[in-house]
């Protein structure tokens, strides 16, 4: 036998001795099996939970309103199926000044319960529009009382989701329980199998591969480990070591190996056990984990090569240990300020948008503030001011050239992808007729050629149309709103980083539970959760705007709801939902909860066209998706092409037929997707800043090696050729594609900030030792995700995904790893012992 | 028996120095030359920081040498093949807590590459030869230091090497102990082996080794058998006469001419008279002179010096110097 494997495996009957493994394989077989009875209970159930209730005040206000005979008649209906103690309950509720903090939570769910078992809750008269949904055909052929108690359950449900559309939460049809050892552990789950694989699962897993391994079992494992160097190298039997016919680094070498020994079988311990259970208990096979023992034990070995050259220094455990601490802190430290750091300077100022509104090239970033390019000071001028700090979700910018205004709204997301605002209403910005006299089209001749992407990118007042130019070139202001711009202007770079260009007023609200604001043939389509809503954009004009006056002072817009609903009453949509205008400006399309619909005017009221079920397109092996998926849609004259988080592009015809499906290249996700103007081709940005394009007519994916590749954020096309694009992190540039040329460029100047992160904390944090940049190796094994989502769950696949560095911690690490052992290894050749 | 000495060291210099700016250095070995026959044990002996252990390090090749030559049996000292002929068993041993006497064996049997048949029966062999057959599914860690001791020279036996160096193979032993590990060297003689031994226990030397050679100040005082190194250290053979004598105490003291002689008063009117001399014929003659003087010799007593005075001898030579 080789010596050295004789080094191997005598560290592994060393290990195999050490009480300290054997205490942490019983602490962790008791863990495993504590996880072990832990599952998931799944029930086709239709009842109510406390997750299933959206809007708990407005639904008892509407229920209190039924018992006393007012209100519609399907809640009359409801009202009627209640039981007696409820309705006494509710009636005492509606009378005191706080009804919804009268009745429970649980108490609420339970009343509908009572009523989804009533036989007696439908009638044609009380749910006019329940005969039209072809779900609830085969259930209403039947009479009530012939139903099963799950189906009788089911259509009961969906009465009461006609009636409270908003107020409660769509019925999943199966509902999942966390069980322990077969029983359920408290209510449903509010989510579902795909969000709890997205969120859940990484969740869980990270907290305790992350944590309980990475952390705690690696902590362990270097105090255990402190001794084996420095007892090697100190004791008295190094020398009968050394007198032996072998090589002293390679002794140290397999030593150090043999160290790892102890955590390897922790961790295989561990994973292995974590994995078993998450395949045999949740149906989550998921062989990442299995590929994170390595990892791990990479973890250890960089930490544990700290603590072998400190052992051979100092030859002292508790050095090992302190020296492995401090090491920690330091990079700790290092990463933490990069982690602070990083969101602000690289997600949030990413360009989501960017339009050429006349001369203005308009960006909107990723914290939902709209930028005017400043080619004087070479800044993102604000156009407006704007209060929103963290990532933001933003409607618009809607430019109307008729009253040239700009409409626009921004809305904080929230951990769960909710959106919210101080105020729904949108903002105006009606641009001075200084600018206006500029925003002629842009000829060709204007635009001055940019350097190539490789080069740096200056711009001078000259190369740009810009706002500042523009205002200076005015020569007589007109009154007003021309007077505030100038004033304005930019005195210093300072300024023209603070100062906002515009004023904006606040327009009308928008409608509640926003998915999508569109503009279709000069109208604010607004698509929300209980339907679709219109606004002419004529009525912006300050002239026809009914104006309020408080105290003298005029305000120029506080109607509440000048939005009008333009769908049936009982039309609403889920949660997820995306829409586009048609290319043609003739409809809208909807991607609702697995379900896609062509919508048109018909007279005044949108009516749908076409509409499909996805599961029921002929998509198969998992493609259908369960109708959760973030999704991301858009339709031109003959395609209509549907992105959903995780899932393969499905492509359909005009009529709503399903074509084939395109699938992404691997760990790709779409961020936004864009027709190329006048063709059947679909440019699609992904959250990696590739530039892909589908061609629907050969459903074929290429990617498109533009300048910037691998940098973009968004694209706006111009033709089918040119477009702007967004470049992180916060640049703009007109890029020809198919002359691979940049035209234009958009190169704001760093501020302080993004100089320090840029020149000092990054170069720091790359030379910088990471193993705690490791964790996106293992979200990469865990997921499959190249990107990851600053929210817990991704409902919006147009928010900003962080790039994760999946390989480079790995190389940095190494690099470390083998600087470290290389000292070691000089040291122990050269020291005389 | 191969003509090439089981050791040759030759002008070796060791100077260590420590410290990265202030840089200290100390002479540890000055100029060593020594030759030990195949065959022979050999002993080592030196006060402490005398430059044994260097020795042996840099026989081992542990440490580096400053200048000279070492050789182990025809390969240079420290060399993986020099190393691979030698059995070695280094002072203060200690095994892995987690080795019994079998492990300890099989893993130093691997590190020394000897095919695992081997080390199966060898290790039986020798566990049976040391006395710690039955106890060799022990851990070595509850064994006693005489135990442990014998384990060690196990290990270093066990590939059979030609040489083996003992760093104080016998020391912090009982009697017993040390009775048990020189029947062990005494048995290696008989098998031919070279045995380069390293002792404080100078009765231990002067009971096993063939030739010894003291070390002093990082210099050779001397190098032979003990007889060899008294002359050197005395100019001839010296002994001493005791005599218990009887008679005339004033007639007694006349005749004792010697220097170096003591007289001292015995119960019952008898005196104890001793003194160094160089030769029988100084005997004879100290006897002729009491007997014509008419004092009774009722006891007489001839030792040699002991290995002690000469090692005593050579290191104050040393410190004199």
């Amino acid at each position: 036998m080789k010596p050295y494997i004789a080094i191997l495996i005598d560290s592994f009957w060393e290990a195999v001795g050490n009480k300290v493994l054997w205490a942490l394989l019983i602490g962790w077989t008791l863990i495993l099996l504590a996880l072990a009875p832990f599952g998931y209970i799944t029930e086709r159930n239709f009842r109510f939970s406390s997750f299933d209730i959206a809007k708990r005040e407005s639904l008892i206000e509407e229920l209190a309103k039924g018992t006393k005979g007012q209100g519609g008649r399907d809640v009359q209906a409801i009202a009627k199926e209640l039981e007696p103690d409820f309705v006494k309950e509710l009636q005492a509720a509606a009378a005191s000044d706080a009804p919804a903090r009268r009745i429970r939570d649980r108490q609420l769910s339970e009343a509908l319960n009572h009523v989804l078992t009533s036989t007696k809750l439908y009638s044609e008269e009380a749910f006019p529009t329940a005969a039209r949904r072809k779900r609830l055909e085969p259930l209403l052929a039947q009479s009530a009382e012939s139903l099963s108690p799950k189906n009788l359950e089911q259509l009961n449900r969906e009465l009461l989701q006609l009636a409270f559309p908003l107020d409660l939460n769509r019925a999943r049809g199966e509902q999942l329980w966390i069980g322990y050892a077969g029983f359920k552990l408290g209510d449903p789950l509010g989510i579902g199998r795909r969000e709890i694989s997205e969120f859940v699962e990484p969740l869980l897993l990270n907290f305790i591969i992350k944590l309980g391994l990475g952390v705690v079992a690696i902590f362990v494992a270097l105090i255990v480990t402190s001794s084996v160097i420095p007892d090697t190298f100190r004791s008295s039997s190094l020398h009968l070591l050394l007198s032996k016919p072998i090589s002293r680094v390679w002794l140290f070498l397999w030593k150090f190996f043999g160290g790892c020994i102890f955590v390897f079988v922790n961790i295989t311990f561990v994973l292995v056990g974590l994995y078993l259970i998450a395949g045999l208990r949740f149906e989550l096979w998921n062989n990442g984990l299995l590929a994170c023992i390595p990892l791990l034990m990479f973890v250890f070995v960089i930490f544990y090569s700290v603590s072998a050259l400190a052992g051979l220094l100092w030859g002292n455990a508790i050095v090992c240990v302190v020296t492995c601490m401090i090491f920690w802190l330091f990079c700790f430290s290092i990463g933490f300020m990069r982690d602070i750091m990083r969101p602000q300077v690289e997600v949030n100022q990413q360009v989501s948008r960017v339009r050429e509104i006349g001369q203005h090239v308009l960006t909107v970033n990723e914290q939902g503030k709209v930028g005017v390019w400043n080619s004087t000071y070479s800044v993102w001028q604000p156009a407006t001011e704007s209060g929103l700090q963290g990532q933001a979700r933003t409607f618009g910018p809607i430019y109307d050239p008729q009253q040239n205004l700009i409409v626009i709204k921004s809305f904080f997301r929230l951990p769960f992808g909710e959106l919210q605002a101080p105020s729904r209403k949108v903002s105006v910005i009606r641009l001075s007729e200084s600018s206006s006299k500029l925003d002629q089209p842009t000829s060709e001749s204007e635009i001055a050629p940019a350097p190539a992407a490789d080069e740096t990118i200056e711009t001078n007042e000259s190369d740009a149309h810009t706002a500042a130019p523009a205002i200076e070139e005015s020569a007589e202001p007109v009154a007003g709103e021309a007077e505030s711009v100038e004033s304005n202007q930019p005195t210093n770079l300072s300024d023209a980083r603070e100062k906002s260009l515009w004023n904006s007023d606040p327009g009308p609200a928008l409608p509640e539970q926003l998915f999508e604001l569109l503009e279709m043939d000069r109208k604010l389509i607004a698509v929300c959760r209980a339907g679709i809503y219109q606004l002419s954009l004529d009525k912006l004009e300050m002239k026809e705007v009914e104006q309020a006056s408080v105290f003298g002072i005029k305000i120029p817009w506080i109607a509440g709801n000048a939005f009008e609903k333009v769908t049936p009453s009982d039309f609403y949509l889920a949660d997820n939902t995306s829409a586009a205008v048609l290319s043609n400006e003739s409809g809208i399309v909807i991607a609702s909860s697995g379900k896609l619909d062509v919508l048109k005017f018909s007279g005044d009221k949108f009516v749908v066209e076409h509409s499909l079920t996805l599961s029921e397109a002929g998509l198969e092996g998992g493609l259908e998706g369960d109708g959760t998926e973030a999704s991301l849609v858009q339709m031109n004259d003959n395609f209509c092409v549907l992105a959903r988080d995780g899932l393969p592009l499905a492509v359909l015809d005009a009529n709503l037929k399903l074509v084939g499906s395109v699938s992404m290249p691997a760990s790709s996700k779409a961020r936004q997707i864009a027709w190329l103007p006048g063709t059947n081709k679909l440019a699609i940005v992904t959250h990696t800043g590739e530039l892909l394009q589908v061609d629907c007519d050969s459903l074929s994916l290429v990617s498109l090696n533009i300048p910037y590749a691998g940098k973009l954020t968004s694209v706006s096309w111009l033709d089918a050729d040119r477009g702007w694009f967004g470049v992180m992190p916060n640049q703009a540039h007109l890029i020809n594609v198919s002359e691979r040329k940049v035209e234009q460029s958009c190169v704001p100047k760093s501020t302080t900030f993004e100089l320090i992160y840029s020149w000092f904390i990054n170069p720091l944090y790359l030379v910088n030792p990471k193993p705690s940049a490791l964790d996106n190796t293992m979200s990469y094994l865990l997921s499959g995700d190249k990107t990851m989502t600053t929210q817990l769950v991704t409902r919006d696949l147009e928010a900003a995904q962080i790039k994760l560095q999946i390989w480079q911690p790995i190389f940095s690490n190494l690099a470390f790893v083998a600087v470290i052992m290389g000292i070691s290894c000089i040291y122990v050749a050269r020291k005389e012992f | 028996m191969s003509e090439t000495p089981a050791i040759d060291v030759r002008q070796l210099h060791k100077k260590y120095t420590e410290g990265l700016i202030s840089r200290k250095s100390f002479h540890a070995l000055k100029g060593i030359n020594l030759e030990v026959k195949r065959g022979e044990v050999f002993g080592l002996l030196g006060p402490n920081g005398a430059g044994k252990t260097t020795l042996i390090k840099t026989l081992l090749g542990i440490v580096r040498r400053s200048a000279g030559e070492a050789f182990l049996l025809g390969e240079v000292a420290g060399s993986r093949e020099a190393r691979r002929k030698i059995g070695y068993l280094p002072e203060n041993l200690t095994f892995p807590a987690h080795h019994t006497a079998t492990r300890a064996l099989r893993f130093y049997g691997r590190l020394s590459q000897i095919p695992e048949a081997t080390i199966r029966t060898r290790s039986a062999e020798l566990l049976e030869l040391v006395g710690l057959a039955g106890r060799e599914k022990e851990l070595a860690r509850t064994y006693s230091k005489g135990m442990r001791q014998r384990l060690g020279l196990a290990q270093a036996m066990l590939h059979s090497p030609e040489l083996l160096i003992l760093d104080e193979p016998t020391d912090g032993l009982d009697p017993v102990g040390r009775s048990e590990i020189r029947r062990l060297i005494n048995g290696l003689k008989e098998q031919g082996k070279t045995v380069f031994l390293n002792s404080h226990i100078l009765q231990e030397v002067e009971l096993v080794c063939d030739r010894v050679a003291i070390l002093a100040g990082g210099k050779l005082r001397g190098v032979g058998t003990p007889n060899e190194l008294t002359q050197q250290f005395h100019g001839a053979l010296v002994s001493r006469v005791r005599m218990e004598l009887s008679g005339d105490a004033t007639v007694i003291e006349k005749i004792r001419t010697i220097e170096t002689s003591e007289l001292e008063p015995l119960p019952d009117g008898r005196w104890q008279f001793s003194a160094s001399v160089e030769s029988q014929a100084e005997v004879d003659a100290l006897v002729d002179r009491f007997r014509a003087a008419q004092i009774s010799i009722r006891q007489l007593d001839r030792t040699r010096l002991s290995l002690e005075e000469v090692f005593l001898s050579a290191v104050q030579a040393e410190t004199s110097v």
